[in-house]
Order: structure tokens, then sequence, then C-alpha cells
């Protein structure tokens, strides 16, 4: 990436992630199937990027490529200035269902990035704790994933992300699998999260409600091949709020801005 | 193979104590002739004069040894060969392609239908008799440890692949366990097979372990000694399957819970 001679980046100053002009198309002959197409999508660092769409548009695959494990078909992905060639431990993923590790206890799971990277135990223990206590989970480290409720194995492995410190946090529907309230408690805890840290998401979610309420940005898909039809700021995710969620939730503006975005939906997906 | 739940434990229990006494009824009242049912008495007279005497000039621990010690190595040998390959024919397509028909063809096989074979080309001793167990229970440990690691959970790759893990690490950290569940059960039928395979072998050749002294009591139509030996072969089946079964349950905590 060339420098200006100010030492600032000659591409938007603010440019942090971004996807230029990517498809994706799996399969090859006769079977090819389109999954992504010309998808182009640019965000800044700390932004809280939702997408949303029918089934079939390809989301999925719009982080799975960011996160590294698929190469895009024509196109590039890049963040923080990197084409992203492969996984890396800059871009922590988090997927429906938790895909915590069973043999290893939650302290383990929690600990499992810098363990790869050789930290002792005695070295990763504070980082370990701090995350544990964040989430609540500090009381069960000695437990195993499958001693934990649902919500409680989400939030270990969102901490088993967060632990590397990844400058994007990549969320494939990861309160798709649990119940209505329980999802509630982990928007406002993600929420929380991404307040105290700064940090940059992209989430992928079927729920256009949980979209408009944690998104700084929506981005609506259309099914097959997926191509993005309108992004759209939200401004719910940046203002203080006070109250709890279901008060923001119930607000005009956000009624508004959800019904948009859920006609967009509907419209695009035809029938 | 499972323990039975502990609340019904007991019935477990009870159908044991049903047997002997079954076997002590049809006894005390003469309903079989005392040359092909021995009663229960004489079964134990037995025990006492082969632990004391021995057998044919072999001692029980001798033969219980020689039969544990032809099991044991056979399948010792059959997972030291069998996991690593399973585990590499899980990685590499080429591998598994090239040995999959010859480990099709040796699976359901009956180990007995080669053992003359093996016995021309190896001789009677033990050699003939740990390669046979060992070509009945690797096909078993192979396949397992190589389906353990084709049913990884892709997106625990990820997850590690996430989280910085190399090649090597992901190896490691999530295919070796995560295959674990699989190995262990492979590994727990091929003990199963591994033990009814040497006794059967020892009854065609053999001069000493307990299938051996099995064959040799019936040919003296001494059915004391063979009934003794059925119960000592049973419970020493049962012992190795519980240890290998509570090896398990402590290895793989998760199991049957992910």
């Amino acid at each position: 990436m060339p420098d200006a001679s100010d030492g600032r980046r000659l591409v938007t100053s603010d440019t942090f992630v971004s996807f230029a002009d990517v498809s994706v198309t799996y399969g090859s002959g006769a079977g090819r199937v389109p999954a992504l197409e010309n998808i182009s999508l640019d965000f800044a660092a700390g932004d809280f990027v939702c997408v949303v769409g029918p089934s079939g548009c390809g989301k999925t695959t719009l982080m799975q490529a960011l996160a590294g494990f698929l190469k895009p078909s024509t196109g590039t992905v890049s963040i923080d200035g990197r084409p992203v060639d492969g996984p890396g431990v800059d871009r922590g993923v988090v997927f429906q269902q938790p895909a915590l590790f069973p043999w290893l206890t939650v302290a383990g799971n929690a600990g499992f990035g810098p363990m790869l990277r050789g930290e002792s135990r005695r070295d990763r223990a504070g980082t370990v704790e701090d995350h544990l206590r964040m989430v609540g989970l500090w009381d069960f480290r000695d437990r195993y994933p499958y001693e934990l409720s649902g919500g409680m194995q989400q939030r270990l492995a969102i901490v088993r992300a967060l632990v590397n410190k990844p400058k994007i946090l990549l969320m494939d529907e990861p309160f798709g699998a649990l119940d209505a309230l329980t999802r509630e408690k982990m928007q406002e805890e993600l929420h929380a999260v991404w307040r105290r840290t700064g940090m940059t998401v992209l989430l992928i979610t079927h729920s256009v409600e949980e979209a408009v309420y944690l998104g700084t940005d929506v981005v609506v898909m259309s099914p097959r091949p997926g191509r993005i039809i309108e992004r759209i700021a939200a401004p719910f995710a940046r203002r203080e709020s006070a109250g709890c969620s279901r008060d923001t939730k119930s607000l005009p503006a956000f009624v508004a801005l959800r019904e948009r975005v859920l006609s967009l939906i509907w419209q695009t997906a035809g029938t | 193979m499972t323990e039975a739940p502990r609340p019904y434990r007991w019935l477990s229990v009870l159908s044991v104590v049903a047997f002997f006494g079954a076997w002590y009824v049809v006894n005390a009242a003469h309903l079989a002739p005392a040359n092909l049912l021995p009663s229960m008495s004489d079964v134990w007279a037995a025990l006492l004069d082969i632990l004391h005497n021995g057998y044919r000039g072999t001692t029980l621990w001798e033969d219980a040894a020689a039969t544990l010690g032809r099991c044991l190595g056979g399948f010792a040998l059959a997972t030291l060969v069998g996991v690593p390959l399973g585990l590499w024919m899980g990685r590499s397509r080429i591998l598994a392609a090239s040995i999959d028909y010859i480990l099709q063809f040796m699976r359901p096989l009956p180990p007995l239908s080669y053992l003359i074979l093996l016995i021309l080309w190896l001789g009677t001793g033990d050699t003939s008799k740990v390669a046979l167990l060992f070509l009945a229970a690797f096909p078993t440990i192979a396949m397992a440890a190589m389906a353990g690691v084709r049913g990884v959970n892709g997106q625990r790759i990820q997850a590690a692949l996430a989280c910085g893990a190399t090649e090597a690490q992901v190896f490691r950290h999530v295919v070796l366990p995560s295959c674990l569940p699989m190995v262990m059960t492979g590994l727990r039928i091929a003990l199963a097979v591994t033990f009814s395979t040497v006794v059967a072998a020892e009854l065609m050749t053999a001069s000493n372990g307990l299938g051996w002294m099995v064959f040799s009591a019936s040919q003296f139509l001494r059915t004391d000694i063979v009934l003794l030996g059925v119960l000592i072969l049973g419970v020493l089946g049962m012992a190795l399957s519980r240890a290998l079964l509570s090896l398990d349950l402590r290895l793989v905590h998760w199991r049957g819970r992910d």
C-alpha cells in the first residue's frame, strides 16, 4: 500500500475493511453457482456493520471471504490495507454453533489462542481471567463447555475470539440458535463490549431488529447471486441510551428504519 | 458393553445369581448327567486342583498369562500401526484410496480362515498368533481412526485457524482430540475381536493358554475343566473390555454430551 508524504494512507483515510468488486462462484461447469456478485463495500475502524438478507443471499460467503476461509473468484478483500490471504489471528470469528473444544475447560477454551502462541499458563492467566470476568464466566472456568447453557457457550466463543485482540470480530448468526430472551441479553452484552472496546464488528444476521439495533451500518443483500442493494446508516448503536433495549426498539424512528429495511428485503426476495 | 443404569444394577447382579441357582438346581435334581454338566462343586474342585497342580504341566497363571500376552501383544501392535495409518488415511485421499479395498476385504474376513497360512509361513509359535491378531484387529482400528479424522467439525478447525493456529497446530490441538471418541470406539471393538480370536487360535494350535486348556480338556472329556475355562475366559474378556471402557470414559469425558 503506497503512503502519501504525510504518512497517511492514500485510499480514503478511514477505510479499514474493503471488498473491491468481489465475486464468489461455487462449483464449476454447468454446476456453477454464483454466490456473490460484484460486491464493493468499505467500512471504517470502529464500525459495527450488520449484513441482512434472505437465506441464500451469500451473507455467510461474504464473512468467509473476509475471514480468509475462502478465496474470492475475482476481486480482493483487504483489511487495514493488506489483502486477505488465508485466516489470521487479526480476524476473530464466531459462528452460530459455538464450535468450542469440549476436551478443554472453559479457561482452556478462552486461552486457546495464547496457548497456540506459546504463552505459558501463567502468562495468559491474567487475560483469560479479565475476559471471563467480563462475560460472567469466571466462576465456571474449570467446567467443560457441555456443562454450560447455550448463551454461556456463545459468550465463551466470543471470548475465545476477543482474547486474541483481533482487529475485527466476524460473527455469523451468533445468536441464531438462542431463545428470544437470551438473544436480547446477548445483544446487550455485545453492544456493551463494542462500546467499551471500540472494535470493528461484522455481524451477519437474519434479524432485522438486531441489525438496526446493533449496527452503525446495515447492509441489505439480495438473494442469488448475492448483491448489495443498499447500505443504510443506523443511528441507534452510537446513541447514548440509559433505558433498556426495548425502549430503543420501540422508538418511532427505530420502528420506521426497521420497517424500511424489512420492505427492502421483501422487495428483493421477489414472490 | 455399557454399564446398566444404577437403579437397575441389582437386576444385573440378580441374573448372575439366578444363573448359578439354575445350575445348582439342575445338578441337585439330577436333570443332566454329571459327566456332561459337572456340578458347581466339581468345577470349584477343578479350579483348586489346577491352581495348585496346574493342568498338564502348565499352571493356570501361565495359561492366563500366555493368552493375555498374545491378545494384548497383537492388540498393541494393531493399535500402534492402525491408529497412525488411519489418521494419515483421513488426511490423504490418495493413501486412503490405495488401501481402501484391502481393508474392506480384510475387515469382514474370519481370521481363522487364514490362520493355517500364517502357521505355514510363520510356524506354530506365538509369532503366527500375534500376526493373526494384528491382522484381525488393525483394519477396524485404522478405519475408525480414518472416520474420526473425516468427521472433524469444520467450524472447530476454522475457529482454531482464526485463533492463529498453523496446519500442524490444527492437527495437534483440534483433529487429534476430535478423533479420540472414534478411535476409542474402534479400539474397544478391536479388543473384543482380538480376544475372541486368540482363544479360537489357541483351540486350533497351541501348547499353552486358556484356549488350549479348554480344547485339551475336551479331548479327555474333562467337562469340569472345560466349563471352568469358559468361565475364566468370560470373566477375563469382561475385565479387559471394562478396563478399556473406563479408560474411554476418563479420556473422552465429553462423549455424548457434545
